[in-house]
């Protein structure tokens, strides 16, 4: 739809009658490309880990077929995307699943709900420091171990392998401070330093695909069975339990569908660009959310796709799930599995110094990751102190740096209580797929949210963007409740496949009503507290009648 | 103390008197009607609206034989009949923007810049006119006192209209008195690229700042209502845009910037008032300590309709309590 500006813009073309014309006053800027605002709201899921995770999928549930998982997380993905590209477009503010459920369902479920995405934030920050050391360190000296013939090294990748649960704690307690204090010291200081970890990521990202796309699948074999010696490869591919195979194409239904919720829970969270989605201009524009929003979950989905079909092709499908279960025997062949795009792209990669930058830009996605999940941690506080749900000391920020170190140190706190969880605990599947049930909770209140917001917030939804029909037919409530049944689908079906994502089931089950439980008490400790200073929390909520 | 309780802070806080701060509703009917009932809602003792009350926009409506036709907020409305028209207008000022019914030629003729100034200008000073209207019916005899500041983009034009009211207390400029409290207003802002209406150079506005500030008998007792918020704080930053006005990315994030204005920060460090309440900028609603001064932001919702606003209470030389409400 087009709007020109009184001055500084071009007039429209003539016997054309634009749909607004806006006049030169403050804030009026060109709106951000709609390719950067897709990157921005896909950053949640960085791509080359994207990648690795979703090919874990193949080991955590054998015979099943990813193509199809990946189309099943698609169609699912799409619910999502749609309800929170409309309801940002209803109410571009920031605060995302919290601002939805909070103003349009109830404030205490909205905390309640926003509290299992803050403590998946905090589970994630613990992870992601974790894997600087098991998928970033690791990994990376493994490789140039491997094609430097360096046993040193090999064996210094070994070292921040999964079995060594204090180097890694060690590893990940430090990453996890450095980004910290970089946070501490200056939101400028930390984003460029993620920005430069994450360019060189992306770049060694796309390198690594292209060497695999050159690469054919004999000239690989040979490399392998170079390195491994002879006839590694075909000793791997022997080695692999014929159970995991899918063979003559026999896949197996069950274990497809539970790859399809892991393959959903690795791309879905998109929208958590709703989180910050009021910090561009005209935010409040359906078509642009649906574009970015929908565009950035299909695209980081045909991309990921992309990068398997290359891989499974030159690396092969038996191999590659018979060497992530560490079947082979080549340098490095025990680490393998955590980082195998990174790992055969170095293998097939020309010249021992590519392999060497390639290893160590893959560690450039680890960082920017865990500051995102801090970030998104330290708003989550922020935000509660300011509707006065914490105490306002929380959202202290320093004078000097501009930053909240409070906010900061309890993200600190929670992300080490986080690591310790995951370097100790037996799996480390066991947090990722509790962190990622957990993510889906608010996915299942905003759902409730969209279908209700026609009923309970009329004034919001009548003749806003989110009202939109297709074909007669209004989109957001079908969205929202398709929204609500994926929620409620993945988290039935990641309780189902409790064995496979190493959770106890029970208490599994009962982690997101306990979540709930405690935002209903700590809103209503918080409205009781805040009442004997003369503040009236509910307030904060309530719509002033207009009439 | 409990968990929560500020100190200071005391059962008896809510006794001291009650102020609804807003600000930036450019123009949405909808944000004003709430404003006017937020005395009451809130039941507040001061009702006061920082600054850039006006809107941004001019929605053209086309009349045809066959009715009316617009597009607005994404949808397209293809000759809708009197009653549906109506609705929309009303919707759109709602969303801050002003509608202008006319024929085709008529709509054209907004293609110059000249002519389209004056409709703006129009619709802009016709809109506060209902505005002030609507505070008298409202507010008259209701003991809740109504002052109203415009902003840096809102045109002289206005000023008239809300100095012929009784009710509305046009404060821009002026030193009033709120019980045992003083309060000074500026809607003027620092220089902005947009080249707005009420802008002036940092100098000329901490110059302004203090010499309104010089009359006041209780500087300690001081609100201090200034549309810029002081310069490097929670209260001021915005995404940086280039030359050509382009929103800049690092780290795949819009960069933030702060763009408050340093007279601003500098006369709150040297004068210290009570309490300092700020607008400007939308995207930083927040609040921050200089000082003894406890500065406000609540920053802007008004594109859906929503109130953002801050309830505070003051004590004698003390803020009791402050709370950002969304209503």
């Amino acid at each position: 739809m087009a709007t020109v500006t009184s001055s500084d813009i071009a007039a429209p073309p003539s016997g054309t009658i634009p749909a607004s014309y806006a006049r030169k006053s403050t804030g009026l800027v060109r709106q951000i490309g709609i390719g950067g605002q897709s990157v921005f709201s896909a950053s949640g899921s960085p791509l080359g880990v994207t990648l690795v995770l979703a090919l874990f999928a193949l080991t955590l549930f054998p015979k099943s077929n990813f193509f199809i998982a990946m189309a099943i997380a698609l169609v699912a993905g799409v619910f999502a995307w749609v309800t929170f590209a409309l309801l940002s477009a209803m109410m571009p503010r920031v605060g995302g699943d919290y601002a939805f459920v909070s103003r349009i369902l109830n404030p205490a479920l909205g905390l309640g709900s926003n509290l299992a995405f803050f403590f998946g934030s905090m589970m994630a920050s613990g992870l992601w420091c974790y894997w600087v050391a098991e998928q970033g360190l690791s990994p990376a000296f493994s490789v140039i171990g491997a094609v430097t013939n360096s046993k040193g090294l090999t064996e210094l990748g070994a070292s921040f392998g999964p079995e060594h649960h204090v180097n890694c704690f060690l590893v990940a307690a430090g990453a996890l401070i450095l980004m910290s204090v970089l946070s501490a010291l200056g939101t400028k200081v930390a984003f460029r330093v993620i920005t430069a970890l994450f360019v060189i990521a992306a770049v060694g990202f796309v390198a690594d695909i292209l060497i695999l796309a050159f690469t054919s699948h004999a000239s690989f074999v040979s490399k392998i069975n170079h390195l491994g010696g002879a006839g590694s490869y075909a000793k791997t591919v022997s080695k692999g339990s014929s159970s995991l195979f899918p063979v003559g194409g026999g896949y197996s239904t069950r274990s497809t569908i539970g790859a399809a919720y892991y393959c959903l829970s690795n791309t879905v969270f998109c929208w958590v660009g709703a989180y910050t989605i009021a910090e561009f201009r005209r935010a409040g524009q359906r078509k642009r959310q649906l574009t970015t929003m929908v565009g950035s979950g299909v695209g980081q989905i045909f991309l990921v796709l992309l990068g398997a079909v290359v891989f499974l092709n030159t690396v092969g499908y038996d191999f590659f799930i018979s060497a992530l279960g560490g079947n082979f025997s080549g340098p490095g062949g025990s680490t393998v599995g955590l980082a195998g795009y990174v790992y055969f792209a170095g293998v097939a990669a020309p010249g021992k110094f590519l392999v060497i930058i390639l290893s160590l830009a893959f560690m450039g996605w680890w960082l920017p990751g865990l500051y995102v999940n801090m970030a998104m941690a330290q708003r989550a506080l922020l935000s509660y102190s300011l509707d006065g749900l914490l105490p306002r000391k929380v959202a202290y920020v320093n004078p000097r740096t501009h930053t909240p170190l409070v906010a900061i140190a309890i993200v600190t706190i929670g992300g080490l209580a986080g690591c310790a969880w995951v370097a100790f605990s037996p799996s480390f599947f066991e947090v990722l797929g509790i962190m990622l049930l957990l993510s889906f909770v608010p996915m299942v209140f905003v759902g409730i949210a969209a279908v209700a917001v026609k009923y309970r917030r009329p004034d919001l939804y009548k003749g806003s963007p989110a009202e939109w029909r297709v074909a007669g037919v209004e989109v957001l409530p079908i969205a929202g409740a398709g929204c609500f049944l994926v929620g409620v689908v993945a988290i039935g079906t990641a309780l189902y496949f409790h064995k496979e994502l190493a959770f106890n089931l029970w208490q599994a089950a009962a982690l997101p009503f306990a979540i709930l439980a405690i935002g209903a008490v700590w809103y209503a400790v918080a409205r009781a507290l805040r009442g004997k200073e003369g503040v009236q929390l509910d307030l904060a909520y309530s719509t002033i009648p207009p009439e | 103390m409990g968990l929560f309780t500020r100190r200071g802070a005391s059962p008896g806080a809510s006794k001291g008197r009650r102020i609804f701060f807003a600000t930036d509703i450019h123009g949405s009917d909808r944000c004003f009607r709430k404003f006017i009932n937020a005395g009451r809602f809130y039941g507040v003792d001061y009702l006061i609206l920082g600054g850039d009350i006006t809107g941004k926009s001019l929605v053209p409506i086309e009349r045809t034989a066959r009715g009316y036709t617009a597009q607005f907020n994404d949808h397209h409305y293809l000759d809708i009949d009197e009653p549906e028209c109506l609705a929309l207008e009303q919707r759109i000022r709602d969303h801050g923007q002003y509608p202008y019914v006319g024929e085709r030629d008529e709509l054209l003729a907004l293609g110059d810049a000249a002519h389209r100034d004056r409709v703006f200008r129009a619709a802009i000073t016709d809109g506060i006119r209902r505005w002030v209207a609507l505070a008298e019916e409202r507010l008259a005899e209701s003991g809740i006192r109504c002052f109203v500041t415009p902003g840096n983009d809102d045109y002289h034009d206005i000023d008239q209209a809300l100095r012929e009211s009784d009710v509305v207390e046009f404060v821009e400029g002026s030193t009033v008195r709120l019980d045992e409290h003083e309060m000074i207003t500026s809607g003027y802002s620092n220089i902005t690229p947009w080249d707005s209406p009420r802008e002036m150079p940092e100098e000329q506005m901490l110059a302004r700042l203090t010499d309104m500030s010089a009359v006041v008998s209780d500087p300690e007792n001081l609100i201090a209502v200034v549309h810029p918020p002081p310069f490097d704080t929670l209260l001021d930053h915005a995404p940086a845009i280039d030359a050509d006005f382009v929103v800049q990315l690092e780290g795949g994030s819009p960069r933030m910037v702060p763009v408050g204005s340093t007279a601003v920060r500098s006369f709150i460090e040297a004068t210290q008032p009570l309490l300092a309440l700020h607008g400007h900028v939308h995207e930083s609603r927040a609040s921050e300590s200089i000082g003894r001064t406890l500065c406000i932001n609540p920053g802007s919702e008004y594109t859906e309709g929503t109130l953002a606003g801050a309830i505070v209470t003051l004590g004698e030389r003390t803020v009791l309590s402050h709370q950002l409400v969304v209503g």
